[in-house]
């Protein structure tokens, strides 16, 4: 197996949700090496680890996207992808703690202060992440003291907040207000049920998506303007 | 009054849990089907689903406003469901929650980098929480049958426009009969998998089965499914 066959099998095992060699999913692949033991091959070859990040784990997230988005398949399998990319990431970490490698950026997220719905929350932090960011997810009921704590702490951040109830809404508008207040340079990104792009303009936040993938479209759009 | 509910009450079926992870049900595969029931009966097994409820006499109505006033306090019902709790000549709130160890569970998995098992154990704490509510919102109606009486639909602080803020008052009605609930200073309850609301009695009362058409939350993914 050459190195492009090597980086193509990691982009298969990512793709299709392929762990390691002990995880029985999918049912045939049982038994063969997945995510985690390629990568560590691939590294042990002497690939670049930037080289696996972009030619294998985020083209291969870039695919189960748009099978997402093509009803192809649903949130679990992008879940169990997600899984796989993580495993691989393991490898990788050292090289991204070095600076040798970067993640697409940060996103600091969290459903904000007087809500504690945080299913939809989970799903956008999970396939932002398996997308290639870097995810700080503050959890539930977060005031705007916690979001400016974290943007102070994480400059380069781009932040979402998620409100279920109608009544949080209101509250989104103020953490807005204070967040671009202490920082009026960071991205805020918002979303929930309840929540629309219409509501976005008024409040003065930068970008809306109803469900993951408008997330990751929008957060990718970032780094293209830059 | 208070109940523990035993694990035959709860209705926790694969295919709602499918719906809510957005797979149509003619398309889960063995390996995700499987994961669900092993990980309703393990949620199912560690969880303690509770309900308390206690019955006020005397609640006004005033239609044209939307309140209802009861022991000295004023819930601002919305006139919607004010309508419809109008003829009721005593009141039951209640508190239901399924504890706090499945979302406990959720949060371990999910740390681990289990997200899609994670997931599927919070959506079951989700379920068994509504579960909950069916089942108290059952028994306050077998309770007041035998007194001849019968109950409405039970409406929720939160649902159609009644502001969650009232759930300040709720719980000071129910005093300590809240299953260990506590609120936070923004109303909402811990465990988050927790449920209050109200149920009219009367003579003259019935429960009507869920009419969307007359509530304005156009965003409500309930609406009309019911
Ligand atoms: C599940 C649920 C619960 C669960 C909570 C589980 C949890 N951990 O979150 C339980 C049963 C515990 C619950 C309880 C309550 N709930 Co509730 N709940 C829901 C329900 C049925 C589904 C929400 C959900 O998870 N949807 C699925 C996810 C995937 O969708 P989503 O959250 O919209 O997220 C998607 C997008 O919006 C987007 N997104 C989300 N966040 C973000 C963020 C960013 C940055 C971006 C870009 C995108 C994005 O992407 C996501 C994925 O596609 C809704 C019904 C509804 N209309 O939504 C009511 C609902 C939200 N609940 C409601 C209420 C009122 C309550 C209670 C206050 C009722 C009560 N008095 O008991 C309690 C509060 C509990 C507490 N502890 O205090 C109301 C709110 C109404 C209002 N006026 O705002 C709703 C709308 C129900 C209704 N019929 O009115 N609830």
């Amino acid at each position: 197996m050459n190195n492009d066959d090597l980086l193509t099998r990691i982009l298969t095992c990512v793709e299709l949700g392929k762990v390691n060699r002990n995880t029985p999913f999918p049912p045939d692949m049982k038994g063969m090496d997945g995510a985690d033991e390629l990568t560590r091959l691939a590294l042990e070859r002497g690939i670049k680890p930037s080289e696996i990040l972009n030619d294998a784990l985020i083209k291969a997230m870039d695919k189960v996207g748009q099978k997402f988005a093509d009803k192809k398949i649903f949130v679990p399998q992008m879940l169990i992808s997600a899984r796989a990319m993580n495993a691989s990431m393991v490898h990788l970490k050292p090289y991204f703690q070095t600076g040798e490698v970067k993640r697409k950026g940060k996103l600091i997220i969290g459903t904000v202060a007087g809500d504690l719905h945080d299913i939809g929350k989970n799903l956008v932090a999970m396939i932002v992440e398996g997308a290639g960011w870097e995810v700080i997810d503050l959890g539930v009921d977060v005031s705007a003291q916690k979001y400016i704590h974290t943007i102070q702490e994480h400059r380069d951040a781009v932040v979402g907040l998620s409100a279920l109830l109608t009544t949080t809404m209101h509250n989104m508008r103020t953490i807005v207000a204070d967040i671009k207040n202490s920082f009026p340079a960071v991205t805020l990104m918002i979303g929930g049920a309840p929540v629309t792009e219409q509501f976005r303009a008024e409040i003065g936040a930068d970008g809306y998506a109803s469900d993951p993938q408008g997330a990751v479209a929008y957060l990718n759009s970032l780094i293209h303007e830059v | 009054m208070v109940c523990s509910i035993p694990s035959s009450g709860l209705r926790i079926s694969t295919d709602n849990i499918l719906k809510s992870l957005g797979v149509p049900v003619d398309q889960a595969d063995d390996y995700l089907m499987d994961k669900i029931q092993e990980l309703i009966l393990q949620s199912v097994g560690i969880s303690s689903p509770s309900a308390c409820w206690s019955v006020f006499p005397d609640p006004r109505f005033l239609n044209e406003t939307g309140t209802m006033s009861l022991e000295g306090k004023i819930f601002h019902l919305n006139k919607m469901v004010t309508l419809a709790l109008s003829k009721s000549t005593r009141v039951a709130f209640f508190v239901g929650t399924c504890g706090d160890a499945v979302e406990l569970l959720s949060k371990q998995l999910m740390k681990d980098g289990h997200s899609l098992e994670g997931l599927i154990v919070d959506l079951i704490g989700s379920e068994i929480a509504e579960d909950v509510a069916d089942f108290v919102h059952k028994k306050i109606e077998e309770d007041m049958g035998a007194d001849g009486l019968k109950v409405t639909n039970r409406y929720s602080p939160g649902y159609c426009k009644w502001p969650v803020s009232d759930q300040q008052q709720l719980f000071h009605l129910l005093r300590d009969n809240t299953c260990g609930v506590q609120l936070t200073g923004s109303s909402l309850m811990l465990p988050i998998k927790s449920v209050s609301g109200i149920v009219g009695i009367g003579k003259d009362v019935k429960n009507q089965g869920y009419f969307c058409s007359i509530c304005d939350a156009d965003y409500c993914l309930y609406r009309d499914k019911k």
